[in-house]
């Protein structure tokens, strides 16, 4: 049973909607997820209110694997570091984003796609 | 503050001594009697890190060899709420004995690994042939 | 205008109980920019918990994320797993399950408070705090079988049940503990040196906590009202006593302070639920496979703890995300260091209690 409002927009609409309701002292960004369905990769963004016994607000929305993903990092400066993860895990190519933190440079790359094989012993 | 730190001076230890029983409720090692066991596999398949294997025989019966590697096992008790027959796998109190260096737990344990995929495969085998005799034998 | 010094601290530390590594450039010991790298400890969890468990498996691999809050870990993985099947716990094993939440609590709180006075450089108080510390790991112990990693929640209810003798030996010690948790508030509150080094030091504002997305002590040591217990809604904590603790200051000394608080109100909680203890099973048995999604934050004692499922059908789940506590305080974290004296840097990252193993999972 799902028990989160879920909203499902294009990546072009992303910004003009999270500037048209975030508000910092009314809503609290909680993080981004990242799913590989196997054709595309699954965007995530949770928000909650403060203080009120509501379900989670999700924005989805899809982007193919080399489609690059814009950044909010202006809009909510403590996004920095789930678009860090999404880039460093699952390779998905978001502006600003360096990469680096999650994983060293010489360990292997996008380990949570699908894709992925892990090396053998 | 001072008076508590000096008072401290001279009272024993806070800490347990060393060799002191575990408490009661203690999870320690998973013990096993074979006399009721039904060979249901069901402990193997629940286990989280795969500390239960069960190897073969190569003649086709169904009597399963039961191998617990107790170095491996998070003592989580998940194998003994799983098991259908009551009494057949019991979590003691007691913790399991140390490795030592010359048992070799680790190298034994991949082996059993190994043991169990081949084993299968005979037993398989075996179990095909048995019915394909008892065919014969029927018509 | 100063030469400017680049200082780094970490990945190795006295201070820091975990890798995580700061670059600090330092203009006449005032810390003007800041670089912040960790991820030394990637585990892979989330990418086993998605390929090789199946999910009925998956609560004793979560619960490895971290040493000290391995219970919220596991409990938040079983409640989305409920959540995600429509299995309703038996209401005893809600009550175990806060019990052994709050005890969890406690510890993990103790610890940080007794850390943040040895970086501090108060050693005797630091062995008293771990001392009194000591009694919350003997309840646990008592309790569920084991000191560190409990295993006690699974997928439907708890694994053991809180028999009459468990209850007798819980109850005297936890009332002692009290006792000695009002005795190091009162020093907390008085202790000179404590007042001299904390206050003032590393203030978060209410505005800075919205705007970086604080959660947990932090987030309500700065005045900003938030806690999971609350939002979500899903035990009854409201009628077990619970209370919310704020501090308005956003120093050093008011995340302490929560912490103590907090410790004292879980103590009030789990007592309640140890008393109005009632009577039932303590766990139901689950069929079938997930199929969908769900969500869960949990408040873990560093904060807000959010576990994302979704499964297929089949009995290994498509995907599993953790976001723990310290990934959502270190851009709050990374913010702070602006304009501060390098010398307080031990004090200000440990006062987050950061667990840089549970953000690299």
């Amino acid at each position: 049973m799902k028990n989160f409002q879920e909203e499902k927009i294009t990546p072009d609409q992303l910004r003009e909607k999270i500037k048209s309701f975030y508000k910092e002292d009314e809503w609290h960004f909680i993080t981004i997820n990242g799913t590989d369905t196997g054709k595309s990769i699954e965007v995530k963004y949770f928000f909650a209110k403060y203080g009120k016994k509501e379900p989670v607000y999700a924005l989805s929305l899809e982007i193919d694997y080399d489609q690059t993903l814009p950044s909010i990092t202006d809009l909510i400066p403590s996004a920095w570091i789930a678009e860090e993860e999404l880039y460093d895990l699952l390779g998905v190519k978001v502006e600003k984003a360096k990469g680096g933190i999650f994983l060293e440079p010489d360990s292997p790359k996008a380990p949570l796609r699908k894709s992925f094989q892990p090396k053998e012993k | 503050m001072f008076f508590y730190s000096l008072k401290n001076l001279f009272s024993p230890p806070a800490t347990l001594e060393k060799g002191t029983p575990p408490p009661k409720n203690y999870r320690g090692t998973i013990l096993y009697f074979e006399e009721t066991c039904i060979y249901c596999k069901k402990c193997e398949m629940v286990c989280p890190p795969g500390a239960i294997i069960f190897t073969y025989p190569e003649d086709g019966s169904k009597k399963l060899k039961f191998h617990y590697n107790p170095y491996l096992c998070i003592y989580c008790g998940e194998c003994v709420r799983a098991c259908p027959k009551p009494g057949t796998l019991v979590q003691a109190e007691t913790p399991s004995p140390p490795a030592t260096a010359d048992q070799k737990p680790n190298d034994q344990w991949f082996e059993i690994e190994k043991l169990a995929v081949e084993s299968k495969k005979k037993w398989q085998e075996a179990r095909k042939r048995m019915r394909e005799q008892k065919n014969k034998n029927q018509q | 205008m100063g030469k400017k010094f680049v200082v780094p601290f970490g990945s190795q530390h006295v201070a820091l109980p975990e890798p995580i590594r700061f670059v600090f450039t330092t203009e006449n010991e005032i810390i003007r920019n800041v670089a912040v790298d960790f991820g030394y400890v990637h585990r892979g969890i989330e990418k086993a918990c998605m390929s090789k468990f199946k999910y009925t498996q998956v609560p004793y691999v979560v619960a490895r994320v971290c040493g000290l809050c391995s219970i919220s870990h596991a409990s938040g993985y079983c409640l989305a797993i409920e959540t995600l099947m429509d299995i309703e716990v038996p209401k005893r094993a809600v009550y175990l399950r806060i019990i052994a939440h709050e005890l969890d609590r406690i510890h993990s709180h103790l610890f940080a408070v007794s850390h943040l006075c040895e970086v501090a450089g108060y050693e005797n108080l630091f062995m008293r705090v771990m001392r009194d510390r000591e009694l919350v790991m003997e309840c646990l112990e008592i309790f569920t079988g084991n000191r560190v990693q409990y295993d006690f929640v699974t997928i439907g209810g708890v694994n053991r049940d809180l028999t009459k003798e468990v209850y007798e030996e819980l109850k005297p010690r936890l009332e002692e503990l009290e006792k000695r948790l009002l005795q190091l508030k009162e020093i907390f509150e008085k202790d000179y040196t404590l007042q001299m080094r904390w206050k003032g030091a590393g203030v978060i504002t209410k505005e800075m906590a919205q705007k970086y997305n604080a959660v947990g002590p932090i987030a309500r040591a700065s005045g900003l009202a938030t806690d999971c217990r609350v939002e979500f809604g899903y035990f009854p904590y409201e009628e077990l006593g619970y209370r919310m603790v704020l501090y308005h200051e956003g120093d050093i000394w008011a995340r302490n302070m929560v912490r103590v608080d907090e410790s004292l109100v879980s103590i009030e909680i789990a007592k309640n639920a140890m008393d109005n203890l009632p009577e039932g099973e303590i766990n139901v048995r689950v069929r079938g496979n997930p199929n969908g999604e769900a969500l869960v934050r949990w408040e873990a004692p560093r904060g807000e703890l959010l576990y994302y499922v979704k499964g297929n059908g089949k009995p290994v789940l498509e995907r599993l995300r953790i976001k723990t506590p310290t990934f959502s305080v270190i851009p709050v974290m990374k913010e702070l260091y602006y304009n501060q004296p390098y010398a307080l840097v031990p004090d200000i990252t440990i006062s987050f209690d950061p667990c840089l193993s549970c953000t690299a999972r």
